[in-house]
């Protein structure tokens, strides 16, 4: 029974926080890898998929108000091909986070704490998600409504104070004998909004409300926007082959805002330290969402989810801490976003299609 | 009781882990990179000021600055300065023994000879308590003979290390850069924070390149673009930076006088303020009787370079826009006498200085340096992209016979507050 109930503008601060997670550090060397002084462009496209696509998800949860995601899978394909069918979307949830975590906990020693071992900032990182995760959506929501603000503003000043030492030729000539590359992006633009997905785990403990599918487009807009105005600003900054060289583009970004005078010298602290707020709401959305998958998997009942969380930790922790492949981890984060993408562009329309034939055949043989 | 107690463990353990910091250095135990001196070795930088110093002989200093190598051979001699914070207020300008550091400094300045630079970095702290810190790095100075070699080797470890700052400044320096940081400032305690902060005054002097940091110069690096860094000088307690490094790559090639930096300012648009003196013309001569200079006071400049690609060849034109006050009339006498006419004569004049300062500069940077140091190849790729690409592959040979066309038009907005 699910008593909680979420405001249709949670939906907002929860989407758009689980999209804008670790990612938002690297997101333009991953674009202008690909599409060049482009990258953006694709990144915007990928933005409107991410809109259709979400669109498609934010449909499949409202045809089943009372499931999320993991339990409409198995409502719809069964005990057996409905588990199947979730087997991929568990992994990913369940390394996401954990890669997450890792990531998180790199860039905090090479940025922050260079003598305090990873598995430290790991484990404290886990233990603190998983104490929120543990108290249920309901919290989950209430903690990320008061970090939103902070984290978004902080970006939004970050891109305006870049504006100072920006060089719009930079991004010129655009779309020049670029076109097929640009096009190539669009699916790894997409990548870069999975979080999308997150409406599917939560739309089933939010008010019903006729605002909920705006509150939700707005937060994929934001996304989009704050996304492709910082890749813009970043390419304007240090050009396509400087935004190459950077591994966390952000963060440099951050370290080189200069004003004549002495005035905010120390700008990345304040980004980092507001990074980590970022990167918790994301990871704690994907954690709760790999939790409710287990729950659908294993059948769990929803007054014993709280044990699974506690399972999760030394899995997630595991994961984390065993991955030694230091920047090769971000090859990895992306593969994964990648195979998620198309789980979620096929698999997902498919379901729809499936409830709707089925509802369709239910209507007509009760005519009969 | 049994609650009671899960309370006071549960307060024990939040203060065990809030309270712990992995990171924890006592501010005291840092030494704060204020400044770094790359030289060439050999030979080995303050040999002179070695030998009248109090402090350990030359060949005793020597014998701890140079480092066993893994590989390579010691190339460089990389100087930090860090400020004595002790010492910093308390000691009156010019008591300071010299480089070195020696008793009564505020500064000590650490050589290391080696062929890494991170590995003499580690090497530093084999000689001192204190944990070099670099985030409050200011300057990076460079001696011609390491920046005639390329600096894209000697900026890496500054570039990748985390610790560092994309906004240090870097300047070029035609002797020893070492001499720069044993300066011992008149009005201030540390000659890498007084080097700093000189090119804020960018705004009244045009003479001195502004605006270049190690970030910058990376960008520039990474986009195979040539650039200039501002050259600094020094005598014993003075440090003057005019004029600027030219560099084609990242190797240096040749200087740029302290005019020839106000005609590279006008042309990339960083032109921020400065003065301009020219002689009147014969008309105006004959109007006030007398041969003379006048000076305009820049306030504001406007630049827009335009690629020509119709013709043979391509070409450019550089349209400068400058806003001014007229500053000083010398061995002219105008006094109630200032008209319209004589004004606009004036701007004429001063355009016509900067329009032929200008091309002087870029015929010497095409001819001599063949440096692109204003990314005309910026402006053509950007503008002109089809175009670029054709000549693309050509442009080293293009550019030093680029046909440039300068425009200048002044304005004088103001004469002071006497006609």
């Amino acid at each position: 029974m699910k008593t909680e109930r979420l405001s249709p503008s949670q939906i907002m601060t929860l989407t758009s926080a689980a999209i804008m997670g670790v990612d938002i550090l690297m997101v333009q060397n991953h674009m202008v890898s690909i599409a060049g002084r482009d990258g953006w462009i694709p990144l915007a496209l990928g933005g409107i998929l991410a809109g259709i696509s979400g669109t498609i998800i934010y449909y499949l949860a409202t045809l089943y108000p009372d499931k999320d995601l993991p339990q409409i899978m198995i409502h719809i394909g069964g005990k057996f091909l409905g588990r199947l069918l979730l087997i991929p979307g568990l992994m990913y949830m369940l390394l996401y986070t954990a890669l997450s975590f890792r990531i998180f906990a790199q860039v905090l020693k090479v940025f922050l704490f260079d003598r305090t071992p990873i598995y430290a900032i790991v484990i404290l990182m886990t233990l603190v998600t998983a104490y929120t995760v543990y108290q249920g959506i309901y919290v989950i929501g209430g903690v990320t409504y008061i970090l939103f603000p902070l984290g978004k503003i902080i970006i939004v000043i970050l891109i305006l104070l870049s504006l100072i030492i920006a060089d719009p030729s930079h991004i010129r000539p655009i779309l020049f004998e670029n076109t097929a590359q640009v096009v190539k992006a669009i699916i790894p633009g997409y990548q870069q909004y999975t979080g999308i997905c997150i409406i599917g785990y939560i739309l089933c403990y939010t008010q019903k409300d006729k605002g909920r599918f705006k509150w939700y487009l707005i937060a994929i807009g934001i996304a989009v926007v704050l996304y492709v105005a910082l890749t813009i600003i970043t390419i304007m900054v240090f050009s396509a082959p400087g935004v190459l060289s950077l591994i966390y583009p952000t963060l440099t970004l951050s370290k080189s805002i200069q004003f004549p005078t002495a005035f905010l010298e120390r700008f990345e602290s304040i980004t980092a330290v507001l990074w980590i707020g970022i990167a918790f709401e994301s990871i704690m959305m994907f954690f709760f969402a790999s939790v409710r998958n287990f729950v659908a998997f294993f059948n769990v009942k929803e007054k014993h989810q709280k044990y699974l969380v506690f399972v999760h930790v030394p899995i997630l922790i595991t994961i984390a801490l065993s991955v030694k492949l230091g920047h090769r981890i971000l090859e990895i984060f992306e593969l994964l976003k990648s195979a998620h993408s198309f789980y979620e562009l096929f698999i997902f329309p498919l379901l729809v299609v499936i409830t709707l034939i089925a509802r369709k055949r239910r209507q007509s043989n009760e005519a009969r | 009781m049994k609650r009671a107690s899960a309370i006071i463990l549960l307060v024990l353990l939040v203060a065990l882990f809030l309270t712990g910091c992995w990171d924890r250095i006592d501010i005291e135990s840092r030494a704060y990179i204020l400044g770094i001196a790359i030289d060439k070795y050999p030979p080995h930088p303050g040999e002179k000021e070695k030998n009248d110093s109090e402090a350990a002989s030359p060949q005793e200093e020597e014998k701890f600055e140079k480092m066993e190598l893994h590989a390579g051979d010691r190339k460089y001699a990389m100087t930090i300065q860090i400020p004595i914070l002790k010492k910093a207020q308390t000691v009156s300008a010019g008591t300071g023994s010299g480089g070195g550091g020696g008793e009564g400094s505020s500064t000590w300045e650490i050589t290391q000879i080696g062929s890494s630079f991170i590995s003499m970095n580690r090497e530093i702290l084999s000689r001192t308590n204190l944990i070099p810190y670099y985030e409050h790095l200011q300057v990076i100075i460079i001696s011609e003979d390491v920046a005639r070699q390329g600096i894209e080797d000697v900026l890496d470890f500054f570039v990748r290390d985390q610790e560092m700052r994309r906004r240090v400044k870097l300047f070029v320096s035609p002797g020893e850069a070492k001499s720069i940081l044993d300066v011992k400032p008149r009005t201030e305690d540390f000659s890498a924070m007084y080097l700093a902060h000189i090119p804020m005054n960018s705004t009244k002097n045009s003479r001195m390149v502004h605006e270049v940091d190690l970030g910058q110069v990376i960008n520039y690096i990474h986009q195979g673009y040539d650039f200039v860094l501002p050259r600094v000088e020094a005598t014993k307690d003075e440090i003057k930076t005019s004029g600027a490094a030219v560099f084609k790559k990242h190797k240096m090639v040749g200087w740029l006088s302290e005019l020839e930096v106000e005609a590279f300012k006008f042309i990339v648009n960083r032109f921020l303020g400065g003065i301009i003196v020219t002689e009147i013309s014969e008309e105006m001569a004959a109007e006030t009787g007398e041969n003379g200079l006048i000076s305009l006071e820049v306030l504001r400049t406007k630049t827009e370079i335009t690629p020509i690609t119709e013709g043979k060849n391509p070409s450019l034109r550089i349209d400068i826009k400058v806003e001014g006050n007229y500053a000083e009339e010398i061995n002219i006498h105008t006094h109630g006498r200032l008209r319209k006419e004589f004004l606009i004569k004036a701007e004429k004049q001063f355009a016509k200085e900067i329009e032929n300062l200008c091309k002087k500069t870029i015929r010497k940077v095409q001819q001599e340096y063949e440096a692109d140091i204003f990314h005309f190849e910026h402006i053509f790729r950007t503008k002109k992209p089809a175009y670029w690409k054709q000549v693309e592959k050509h442009w080293e040979v293009i550019f030093p016979e680029l046909e440039v066309d300068v425009n200048v038009e002044v304005e004088i907005v103001l004469t002071g507050i006497i006609k």
